[in-house]
């Protein structure tokens, strides 16, 4: 059966991929540099989305080719590399993300339950939803990233009698420059990710609207991410935001509608949840296509162990809080960020060489499309005129010799 | 151990889950076993604290340093 996802999954994957764990794990280290003015920062990470995209396609004349090249199971070694590239970075990826959310309920959800069950509920949950393939992730993303978009727009509207302007005081000066770009460069490789979505474009039907499909989408995530530091700077203020661990949680905290309806932050993180398994489970899928990439064995089984592996090293390789958030905000805005640039670049070798390869291709059919023509017409060219007599010249002569030979024979 | 037991009680699942799949194509189960095995090798890192988690400590001693550089701190 052959999978396929509509444009539209496609950009609600993108924007899934960018703002569920961007959302909450970003705007403190963001709001920690560049204080009032962090809400700057996302229009600044939406030109490395436009970067991206247009850097991957921009050789791409007909996005056939690159469908063609990343759906074949006969990879060549650059799509190999590519594809290796692709699992290292979506590991790490899985390891910081699953790390972060079973953090985030051992603090916030659910004290007194221990990390490890944590961990294997939430990998079993995403392990349900990607056993289905592709179009089962693009279909639940479809339906809970809508939801989501309707939980983040809500917050700044219930939120705004507590709005100070004074917050956003004092407002853009040059000498704050340096620390907007310094927190566009932390948040560079969270809007990068969308680089995972390579491992899938070839689904998306019809494949001419994929680049603005996946542009779109990513730019809504970038919005969301906006629209919550927004919020958080002008509710909460930087200084509190910049010490809080979790201030999307403390933002929604603040929500008071009524008086019976004192936790409205459950009922809001109920329907934060399912756009983050939503993630893991592409995340998941995407681990076990690279390695079918890879290894040139295509089966759905790798994904447990893949998965059971993630879960693991999520657990024992970051020592405590203060090494996840070092390994999350320090070493993979660099890390992060040099797999993506490497990815980009194979992404481009790629379309590259398969442009060159169709253009060499178009060339000689268009020669031979030519030559048919002038075939039909009667005319020929001056070439092939003065071949032709030079071969009738020398079928002429033969024949004088034979004539001859024959002569001489019955003169015997 | 109880969660390796556990780790090793999914494992098992997903091989009987997909062992029509696996018996056909030997490559399949060659690549499950595998990937099976060092998921085996990794759940005993639960037993012990602090063995491989020097990998983020040399990750962060090259790039988490060269980012703090960059962002001035």
């Amino acid at each position: 059966m052959k999978m396929t996802i509509s444009p539209r999954q496609g950009a609600f994957l993108a924007g899934n991929i960018i703002v569920t764990s961007s959302i909450v794990a970003l705007p403190q280290s963001l709001i920690d540099l560049a204080l009032q003015n962090t809400w700057l920062v996302p229009i600044l990470l939406s030109l490395y989305v436009f970067v991206i995209i247009y850097f991957s396609f921009f050789l791409a004349k007909s996005t056939d080719s690159i469908k063609e090249k990343l759906t074949t199971e006969q990879t060549n070694w650059k799509v190999k590399i590519l594809a290796l590239l692709l699992f290292i970075y979506i590991f790490h990826l899985l390891l910081r993300d699953l790390r972060f959310v079973s953090g985030f309920i051992e603090v916030t959800l659910l004290p007194l339950t221990p990390l490890y069950i944590i961990t294997m509920l939430i990998i079993l949950t995403s392990l349900y939803i990607t056993w289905g393939g592709v179009e089962v992730i693009a279909r639940f993303t479809e339906l809970y990233y809508f939801l989501f978009i309707g939980v983040i727009l809500f917050v700044p509207i219930s939120l705004i009698s507590q709005f100070e302007v004074e917050n956003f005081e004092p407002i853009i000066g040059l000498e704050m420059i340096p620390s907007i770009l310094q927190s566009t460069f932390i948040g560079l490789n969270w809007v990068g990710e969308i680089v995972v979505l390579f491992l899938i474009i070839g689904f998306i039907e019809p494949i001419n609207k994929m680049k603005s499909s996946i542009l779109y989408g990513s730019l809504s995530g970038v919005f969301l991410l906006f629209v919550i530091i927004f919020s958080q700077i002008a509710v909460l203020g930087p200084e509190i935001v910049r010490y809080s661990a979790y201030p999307s949680y403390t933002l929604v905290q603040q929500i008071r509608l009524t008086d019976f309806l004192d936790r409205l932050d459950f009922i809001l993180v109920a329907l934060y949840f399912p756009t983050l398994f939503a993630k893991f489970s592409l995340l998941i899928y995407g681990l076990n296509r690279s390695l079918s990439l890879i290894s040139g064995v295509k089966t759905k089984f790798t994904k447990i162990p893949l998965s059971i592996i993630a879960g693991i090293l999520s657990i024992t390789l970051f020592t405590d809080k203060a090494d996840h958030f070092e390994f999350n905000i320090y070493t993979w805005s660099t890390l992060g960020l040099l797999f993506q640039l490497m990815i980009l670049l194979f992404m481009f070798i790629i379309v590259k060489s398969k442009t060159m390869k169709n253009d060499t291709i178009n060339n000689m059919e268009k020669n031979n499309q030519c030559k048919d023509e002038t075939e039909d017409s009667g005319q020929q060219n001056p070439k092939d005129e003065q071949y032709d007599k030079e071969q009738t010249k020398t079928e002429e002569k033969q024949g004088n010799r034979d004539g001859e030979s024959q002569s001489d024979s019955s003169k015997s | 151990m109880l969660k390796i037991l556990f780790i090793m009680l999914l494992l098992i699942g997903g091989y009987y889950l997909g062992h029509k799949e696996m018996n056909q194509d030997k490559k399949v189960k060659m690549l499950y076993v595998t990937t099976s095995m060092i998921a085996l090798i990794c759940s005993f890192s639960l037993l012990f604290d602090h063995v491989i988690s020097g990998y983020t400590t040399f990750l962060y001693y090259f790039f988490g340093r060269f980012t703090k550089r960059i962002i001035s701190q």
